[in-house]
């Protein structure tokens, strides 16, 4: 009567008499042949969701996911991260006002994250180990970049990224700014390590245009704020606002993408406001405890112990609660991630509710 | 050589248990049962018994406990009276659904209120429809035997079964006891080998979800079970009964075979009932006794045998249904609808909450039946008016 261990299958056992049942109520086959996901009428889905500390800062640095990667060990990734959108993380650790420690949620929990300090160390691994984030397409046009801002040489940075040959023609870089003349230098080789030609002299506009696919400068005013992109279609002017170092790294970020946007034929647009962020209302408090800020980040210890304080707003970073509350064992773990069997998922919402930083959210079933 | 023992009836239930080689006992202390589980802590305290003993904290717990040894593959056992039976109700329902072989005695004590600790048969009648087997025994040797008995019939019917005895009639009042060799009780009951088991990387569902469409059948061989068992009861009464040189039966009757009044008992009382029988016999009366050993599966053909036929009836019960009668009268009675020509039954309620019950009740109760007309009526036998 004993048939041994049951085979897992979703093989429906028909049971046409009474014959067909063992003499105790035991399993004959298992429930997976019982979809209960018809029952739901709201799903739970894996959310990317913005944080308020990128969407404050100008150059929309993706903190939550450096954080996260910093914290599991792998602190190069985290610094490419970094890189991806912030040209210069050791300046910014001296120089940017941090509005994302401002909007950081945390602050109203206990104080803010570090992230400052943290991206400057963290940054720091990646000026070490040589690291740059992997540049686009080669596009094999020529851009021009003019000045001796920061904004300028963000804006020779992007343009290389974009796929673009930058030469990248300056007196004195970074003119202006309560930098340490190795600080300038140690940028200066990272341009050049990077892939970027730097001609130390000043060259006439007029021949720059005709020389190049395109120019970018701080020389003249700014006409045009949103792309920066002049009546000269193949001219674009960026200028050092001088109130927040993050924003005009910004303004040579948004010309160089301006410029890609005219060099690939896709057309020059505007940057749509940014999604809105995990509020301090959406985390679940239950799962952290008040941990003290580490204002100043040396070692690496700090900077891991710091790193788990991030609420990680609206970012996985596989705590695996939803993996562990889910009653009905709709959820597995696959890549460090949760994902939904709605095969069996009856959309209780456990998941969501206990998930702490928002990434899972309910959506009503369609139909 | 098997021993003789002077032996309290809950002293030879625990021995009953250490003779059936249980493997976990789980049991909560209530008088008068507390005896059965306290020997048994100790046997097992002393390793003469190879059994986990599981302290819980209620009687519901104590049957959890062995229900999941049971489903685990274990002989389980345990014992209880009264309110600790009855705050074990719904996981009596378990035991039997998830048709788990556990033995469990039942010491008989009324239930409160008025608080009492002394016998009648209101505790286990009221689990009469969980799906458990009930032997109601007479003597402390018959709670002794029928400890290995109930293991032998429950494990091949996968029905739990529980044992009755009367609280301090039977429970508190020591007699001798035969203890059989535990080499000729081996061979009469091997060690228990389930069906089904739960263990880890063998994944099983026990008792999950069935839906209308299943749920029925189950129950339909739940019942068919019980017809069964009444096939094994009467065929193990008999091996038992060659084997260890007994008498037993579904029914036993005394002086039955001319008998024109029957009296039917169940439980210590029927002791008393025999002797006065006996006299009455002496005296010239056509008087037998039908003693009902077996309750649940229900004996109805035996019932029929030893009734059909005779002038009158008187069903003895230590028990009562609110509202009905008698539970043994009324099952009786029942049983005995359809025979041709209708026995005249009468049903005596008598000895609740441990009302001594005499040889001279007995007689009286037979002097009435003689002349009782008036079927259905209930009889209060003893009750101060």
């Amino acid at each position: 009567m004993d048939k041994g261990p049951i085979e897992f299958t979703d093989k429906v056992v028909k049971i046409s008499s009474e014959k067909d049942l063992p003499e105790a109520p035991i399993s004959q086959g298992f429930t997976l042949t019982n979809k209960t996901g018809s029952w739901r009428n709201v799903r739970p889905v894996l959310t990317e969701q913005n944080a308020p500390c990128q969407n404050a800062c100008p150059l929309k640095v993706w903190v939550q996911s450096f954080i996260d990667l910093l914290t599991r060990g792998m602190p190069e990734k985290a610094a490419l991260e970094i890189l991806k959108n912030n040209p210069f993380p050791l300046l910014t650790r001296k120089l940017c006002k941090a509005k994302c420690e401002i909007a950081c949620n945390r602050r109203k929990y206990d104080a803010p994250i570090s992230i400052r300090e943290l991206e400057g160390f963290v940054g720091n691994i990646g000026y070490e180990k040589g690291i740059f984030p992997e540049r686009g397409e080669v596009l094999n046009k020529k851009v021009a970049v003019l000045g001796n801002s920061e904004s300028v040489m963000s804006a020779a940075y992007f343009s290389f990224l974009y796929g673009m040959d930058v030469d990248l023609y300056t007196t004195n870089p970074f003119e202006g700014l309560e930098l340490t003349k190795e600080e300038i230098e140690r940028e200066k080789r990272r341009l050049q390590d990077m892939g970027i030609k730097i001609i130390s002299k000043e060259a006439p506009l007029d021949e720059l245009l005709n020389d190049y696919d395109a120019v970018i400068t701080d020389t003249k005013e700014v006409e045009n704020k949103l792309t920066f992109q002049t009546d000269n279609e193949k001219l674009y002017v960026v200028k050092p606002e001088r109130k927040d170092f993050s924003r005009d790294l910004y303004f040579g970020k948004r010309a160089a993408k301006s410029v890609y946007q005219y060099l690939s034929g896709e057309g020059i647009q505007k940057d749509p406001p940014p999604p809105r962020s995990v509020s301090f209302n959406n985390i679940v408090l239950d799962y952290f405890e008040p941990a003290e800020r580490i204002d100043k980040i040396n070692t690496m210890e700090d900077a891991i112990k710091e790193g788990n304080r991030c609420f990680s707003c609206g970012h996985c970073n596989s705590c695996g609660n939803c993996y562990v509350f889910c009653p009905d064992a709709a959820i597995s773990w696959e890549n460090n991630l949760p994902v939904i069997n709605y095969d069996y998922c009856k959309g209780c919402g456990i998941c969501v509710n206990e998930c702490p930083r928002n990434v899972l959210v309910l959506v009503p079933e369609r139909g | 050589m098997s021993l003789k023992k002077v032996l309290t009836g809950n002293h030879a239930v625990s021995y009953g248990a250490t003779s059936a080689r249980v493997q976990v006992i789980s049991a909560y202390p209530i008088t008068p049962q507390t005896t059965i589980v306290e020997l048994l802590s100790e046997i097992v305290a002393e390793g003469k018994l190879d059994a986990i003993f599981v302290n819980v904290e209620s009687e519901h717990s104590a049957m959890s406990a062995c229900i999941g040894a049971s489903a685990a593959g274990a002989r389980a056992f345990t014992a209880t009276s009264a309110q600790g039976l009855a705050l074990m109700h719904e996981m009596l329902h378990w035991a039997a659904g998830a048709r788990l072989p556990i033995v469990m005695a039942n010491v008989n004590r009324a239930m409160a209120p008025p608080w009492s600790i002394w016998t009648d048969q209101n505790d286990s009648l009221a689990q009469r429809d969980t799906g458990w087997m009930q032997f109601y025994t007479e003597s402390n040797q018959e709670a002794y035997d029928y400890v290995i008995l109930a293991y032998k019939v429950a494990e091949q019917v996968l029905l739990p079964t529980m044992l009755v005895l009367d609280a301090f009639v039977l429970s508190h009042t020591s007699e001798p006891v035969e203890i059989y060799d535990q080499e000729k009780v081996d061979e009469f009951l091997p060690p228990y080998e389930p069906k089904f088991v739960i263990e880890p990387g063998k994944p099983l569902g026990y008792g999950a979800l069935a839906k209308p469409d299943t749920y029925m059948e189950f129950r339909y061989k739940m019942q068919r079970s019980m017809e069964r068992a009444v096939k094994v009861i009467e065929e193990e009464t008999k091996k038992f009964n060659d084997m260890f040189n007994r008498n037993y039966g579904l029914v036993e009757p005394y002086m039955m075979d001319d008998a024109d009044y029957v009296i039917v008992t169940s439980g210590a009382m029927t002791s008393t009932a025999r002797a006065a029988v006996h006299e009455l016999r002496e005296e010239g009366n056509k008087v037998g006794l039908l003693k009902m050993k077996t309750f649940r599966p229900f004996p109805f053909e035996k019932v029929r045998e030893y009734l059909s036929g005779r002038k009158k009836v008187a069903v003895l019960d230590r028990n009562i249904s609110f509202g009905h009668h008698g539970i043994f009268y009324e099952e009786i009675k029942s049983a005995m609808y359809q025979v041709e020509p209708k026995v005249p039954i009468h049903g005596y309620i008598l000895g609740l909450g441990g009302r001594d019950v005499t040889k001279k009740d007995i007689k009286e109760i037979y002097e009435d039946l003689q002349k009782r007309e008036e079927l259905s009526e209930i009889v209060w036998k003893g009750v101060k008016l």
